[in-house]
């Protein structure tokens, strides 16, 4: 059974549809780039994964299921915002996960943020930018999740902390999971992805895998992004 | 799950709470030492303990009405700032029904109401203990009793419950009409505050209106025979309607917002 899969899945608002009849599935054991420019349809895929959103019309399923909270118990989502509450420090973040999600390993957690120098003592609201959106990314990544969705995970970020965070995903996930990543910085990525997911104007305009683009068009995923969103203008 | 979620409530509104408390309590024994003062000539009389009576009763007055305001409009910010705002991505992620969401904010308001006016009443107790004599006491006791006039204790706990249960389900439909009112507000694209603050207004006019007529209607039907009927049996009819009534606003309202929550959930 594919971990996620859209059936003519459309969210409209008013007369502007930000997905349109979008049919796709992605099996497990992926690690997906869902590329687009921006306002393509994303972050309206992934929220509609998460059940932050309810689908128009059509149908979106996370391992045959319908988002609810069975799904949530398996789907570690980074949003591409910062949902720490600001008076909360590290350890109260870490209780909170491990209150609510039973995959969630803590040890992890933890040698990620000794790793980076994070105090467990240090409030949200005394962190940079930069280290909220790290300790957001270790929390996500501590999950052992059937499906990570990481909305813009190195959107606004220096290229040392983009490393870090790549290096972080491609560490901390099973081999039996599948990882979607949204982004319109392909060139970042493409070294880490399996497959691909162009999406422009809420449709999907290719799906392929990494090796398949390379071999059969002889070009890298982000010459391919520059042509299909060339010929898209 | 809800037992998590309400932990979670309660840690994030303790740190709050539990100094707006202390300070009551502080400016309850500010004042009562303020009082102490004045029983002593020597010291009452000077320019000092003047002003420090001066200063801690108005301060005790602040802050008891202050803790009220501040303990409810606490508990309105944390239904809009945890789940409409950046928070919700993690709330509404996590694995718990959007009921157990709506439920662990509600019962959390409720208890800290309800702390809220015993904290009130503790206050008043330190400050006034010395101003009075049991004797005033025994007598505003006395005068209770004879307010109560021949009714039997049956009655008295009949009323009772019905009080407490029309002062639980108003603050339960109190609490729901602002919940209905942001997830309603916050469900358009933009201008989302000003427009909870405009659907708050229009649900407390409608509310107000079809009480009125309410009461107007019922008080018409019953006019034609008011002698005939039993005073103490009206009174019953009053409070049962109003609880009724708060039942109804705020099944309406919960309805309302795990509705909005549900299928209309539009986080920026």
């Amino acid at each position: 059974m594919p971990i996620l899969q859209c059936e003519q899945l459309t969210k409209s608002y008013g007369s502007h549809s930000a997905l349109d009849h979008v049919n796709l599935t992605v099996e497990r054991g992926r690690i997906v780039g869902l590329l687009g420019p921006n306002g393509s349809g994303k972050t309206t895929l992934l929220k509609l994964a998460n059940g932050l959103l309810q689908p128009s019309s059509g149908t979106i399923t996370i391992a045959g299921m319908t988002p609810g909270v069975e799904t949530k118990k398996v789907v570690s989502y980074l949003p591409e915002r910062t949902y720490l509450s600001n008076w909360m420090n590290v350890v109260q973040l870490l209780d909170l996960f491990c209150d609510f999600y039973d995959d969630f390993d803590r040890d992890t957690a933890e040698r990620m943020l000794t790793a980076l120098e994070i105090s467990p003592k240090l409030r949200i609201k005394q962190m940079s930018k930069g280290t909220r959106e790290k300790v957001q990314l270790i929390l996500v990544m501590s999950r052992k999740a059937d499906l990570y969705l990481l909305d813009e995970p190195i959107g606004g970020v220096d290229p040392a902390t983009r490393d870090y965070i790549l290096h972080t995903i491609l560490n901390n996930y099973s081999q039996k999971a599948t990882i979607i990543i949204s982004t319109h910085l392909i060139a970042d990525v493409e070294g880490v992805l399996d497959d691909v997911i162009f999406i422009n104007k809420g449709k999907i305009v290719l799906q392929s895998s990494v090796e398949e683009i390379r071999n059969q068009r002889g070009c890298s995923v982000d010459e391919l992004f520059r042509e299909v969103f060339r010929y898209a203008e | 799950m809800l037992s998590k979620l309400l932990r979670h409530e309660f840690r994030a509104t303790q740190r709050i709470m539990l100094p707006l408390y202390l300070l009551l309590l502080v400016t309850a024994g500010m004042f009562h030492l303020s009082m102490l003062m004045q029983e002593n000539e020597r010291i009452g009389e000077g320019w000092a303990a003047r002003i420090f009576t001066g200063v801690s009763i108005t301060l005790f007055v602040i802050s008891l009405v202050g803790v009220s305001v501040l303990a409810c409009a606490l508990m309105i910010y944390r239904f809009y700032k945890n789940l409409m705002t950046d928070e919700g991505y993690l709330m509404f992620t996590l694995p718990v029904t959007t009921h157990q969401l709506i439920l662990s904010k509600l019962i959390v308001s409720l208890v800290w109401s309800v702390a809220t006016v015993l904290a009130d009443a503790l206050a008043v107790v330190v400050a006034m203990c010395r101003m009075v004599e049991m004797n005033d006491l025994r007598q505003a006791w006395q005068e209770f009793l004879y307010l109560l006039g021949d009714m039997t204790a049956g009655e008295i706990v009949g009323y009772g419950i019905e009080i407490a249960l029309l002062m639980l389900f108003s603050a339960v439909a109190s609490f729901l009409t602002f919940y209905a009112a942001i997830a309603l507000g916050h469900s358009f694209a933009n201008h989302k505050i000003l427009l909870s603050v405009a659907f708050y207004f229009a649900f407390t006019i409608g509310l107000q209106i079809i009480r009125n007529l309410i009461s107007v209607f019922s008080i018409g039907a019953v006019s034609f025979r008011w002698e005939e009927l039993d005073p103490y049996a009206l009174i019953h009819w009053g409070l049962g309607g109003a609880v009724g009534l708060s039942v109804l606003q705020a099944v309406g309202f919960y309805l309302l917002t795990h509705g909005m929550l549900r299928r209309r959930l539009n986080l920026q």
